[in-house]
């Protein structure tokens, strides 16, 4: 009995080595920042004043965040730069998987050529975007005009159009890590199934819409969740192309989060900016899972 | 009939796949030919892919404007040590998971895991103040040190030690060697696929990194290259052949070790996405 319980000690003992690290990175960087945020958020306090300036001002804060134009934009654009970018990202990788999974030559190098933008330094690949975008001398207008555009859009000069660069070159970045992520649930579908359809005489299109669609939907499913998650955090595309600009075109919520705290230092209306942001991505993301039963076929 | 109607598939689907191959990579090859030209020749019409004048004084401004070697030297520093505390940690943490018993381990797996929703944005702004209570503020700890846990790679470490037998682990116990040693002579040598894989995920990770730089460190001779890079666009605003040779310079080491590595790169990628 003594030797048992010795025995039930040792075996804590050794699994909380094991995971102690952790568990302290864990509880200083995740679990307490976590509840100081939520405590900030109810704070009124701007960090150039000192811990002295601080009061407890309950929802305000929260008050404020949605009376706030930059806050409203910053939502309103996330939900935009989602619904501009990730149904095109998986539609296009998609596609892509499926062709590349045939059998084609250079399977290698092509896998590489996609995947080269996923490992690109961001900042440097958006300097590039934002040269390639220029409104009056970049490529892609010289380009346009070139073939008889007469007033080509100027990108990220643009109102209208700065959103749509930032997701251009948001889903450029991404396509290829989406890809890799489609082939591998590719590769998980038995041939036996295809080989049996074409017996029966289905075409390719059927045999993708029947037989690929449904049974590569679990990896649809997995990057529809995190790439958007992903995308809701898209910052350093926004800081380096934009600013956010022009006017509030490209504003995002984190962005927001950036520029109040860290250029204006109101730490406690950032911190409510960010649990709303956090919210919004817990009810998104909920949203998906629930949708999942609909369309999501786990074999 | 039917081969020559086969072989005409391919061909014409290789050539589609290969011109969308080359569109992706356009704009790398048009920094790379841009950083070699002057000024004046970077948006010259019709663009030259090679240049008839080759300016290599871009490259001389990049890293004598900027302390561009520093830059270099921060982020290798940082990176390897993001890599070496996630391989380190996160395979111990995810052998506990898989393999040992403890009080509470679901408990704490599942808040682990729950963590993995959670945006970096959420916990940064008291993150940096307690970096600044530490007096940590423009140091590379503010970097390196928040790695120590890392909830997604706990998670793709545990889903692979799970496949390993029970049995090996028994056996080495039966032969003597406690838990540690087990762990560091028997499983871990065992993981090298996913340890090879999660580091270069890691990899990019760390060189990548740029919100935590660009918000803890304001002296420009401890910052990163993501950071530091962005400065260019600010300081050559219509200079862009020198925007483009240090772009160029800062892609030049993450590919030649995607090149390298680039096998276990895009099976670590797809395993930690189907798995993860």
């Amino acid at each position: 009995m003594r030797t048992r319980r010795k025995k039930h000690i040792k075996q804590n003992i050794v699994g909380y080595t094991f995971i102690l690290p952790s568990l302290i990175g864990f509880i200083l960087f995740m679990a307490y920042p976590l509840f100081h945020s939520l405590f900030l958020s109810l704070m009124n306090w701007n960090m150039f004043k000192g811990l002295e300036g601080s009061t407890f001002i309950g929802f305000d804060n929260y008050k404020a965040v949605f009376e706030n134009e930059y806050f409203r934009a910053g939502i309103m654009n996330n939900i935009k730069f989602v619904i501009m970018a990730v149904p095109l990202l998986l539609i296009v990788s998609m596609l892509l998987a499926t062709l590349l999974n045939r059998n084609i030559w250079g399977r290698g190098a092509l896998r590489t050529m996609y995947f080269m933008p996923y490992v690109a330094t961001i900042t440097a690949a958006a300097v590039v975007f934002s040269a390639l975008f220029h409104p009056e001398f970049g490529p892609i207008n010289s380009f346009l005009r070139a073939i008889g555009v007469a007033d080509p859009p100027s990108w990220t000069a643009s109102v209208k159009w700065a959103l749509p660069t930032v997701a251009l070159f948001w889903i450029w970045k991404n396509l290829g890590y989406c890809v890799v992520i489609f082939l591998a649930g590719l590769q998980g579908i038995p041939k036996s199934y295809y080989e049996a359809a074409s017996i029966d005489g289905a075409s390719k299109f059927s045999q993708f819409m029947h037989i690929t669609l449904p049974l590569v939907s679990p990896t649809t499913f997995f990057l529809a969740v995190t790439t958007v998650i992903a995308s809701f955090q898209v910052f350093a595309e926004v800081n380096v192309m934009t600013e956010g600009g022009p006017g509030t075109a490209t504003v995002t919520l984190v962005y927001h989060i950036y520029e109040t705290a860290f250029k204006r230092y109101q730490m406690g209306y950032a911190s409510a900016v960010s649990w709303v942001f956090f919210a919004l991505v817990v009810v998104v993301t909920a949203i998906q899972w629930m949708g999942q039963k609909k369309w999501v076929k786990y074999v | 009939m039917n081969t020559v109607k086969a072989k005409i598939m391919r061909w014409s689907l290789s050539m589609v796949l290969g011109v969308i191959g080359i569109a992706m990579i356009l704009p790398i090859l048009w920094m790379v030919s841009s950083a070699f030209k002057y000024e004046s020749d970077v948006f010259k019409i019709p663009m030259q892919w090679i240049p008839d004048y080759v300016n290599l004084n871009n490259f001389k401004t990049a890293v004598t404007d900027f302390p561009y070697f520093t830059w270099y030297f921060n982020t290798f520093k940082t990176t390897i040590i993001v890599v070496l505390v996630t391989l380190l940690f996160s395979s111990m943490s995810g052998y506990a998971f898989a393999k040992l018993k403890f009080k509470g381990k679901d408990f704490i797996f599942f808040l682990f895991i729950a963590t993995l929703m959670i945006p970096v944005q959420v916990r940064v702004i008291p993150q940096f103040m307690m970096f600044k209570s530490w007096d940590m503020i423009n140091k590379h700890w503010t970097i390196t040190l928040p790695w120590i846990y890392n909830g997604f790679s706990i998670f793709l470490m545990r889903q692979f030690f799970t496949s390993i037998p029970n049995e090996l682990i028994e056996a080495a116990k039966i032969d003597g060697s406690n838990d540690y040693w087990t762990f560091f002579k028997v499983v871990l040598p065992l993981a090298k696929p996913s340890l090879s894989a999660l580091g270069i995920l890691s990899f990019t990770w760390g060189w990548n990194a740029y919100f935590g730089p660009l918000i803890y460190i304001s002296d420009t001779t401890k910052q990163v290259l993501a950071v530091g890079i962005a400065s260019f666009k600010a300081e050559y605003s219509n200079n862009f052949s020198v925007q483009m040779a240090g772009s160029t310079l800062a892609l030049i080491p993450i590919i030649i070790v995607y090149l390298i590595a680039q096998k276990q790169f895009i099976e670590g990628i797809a395993l930690s996405g189907v798995k993860g």
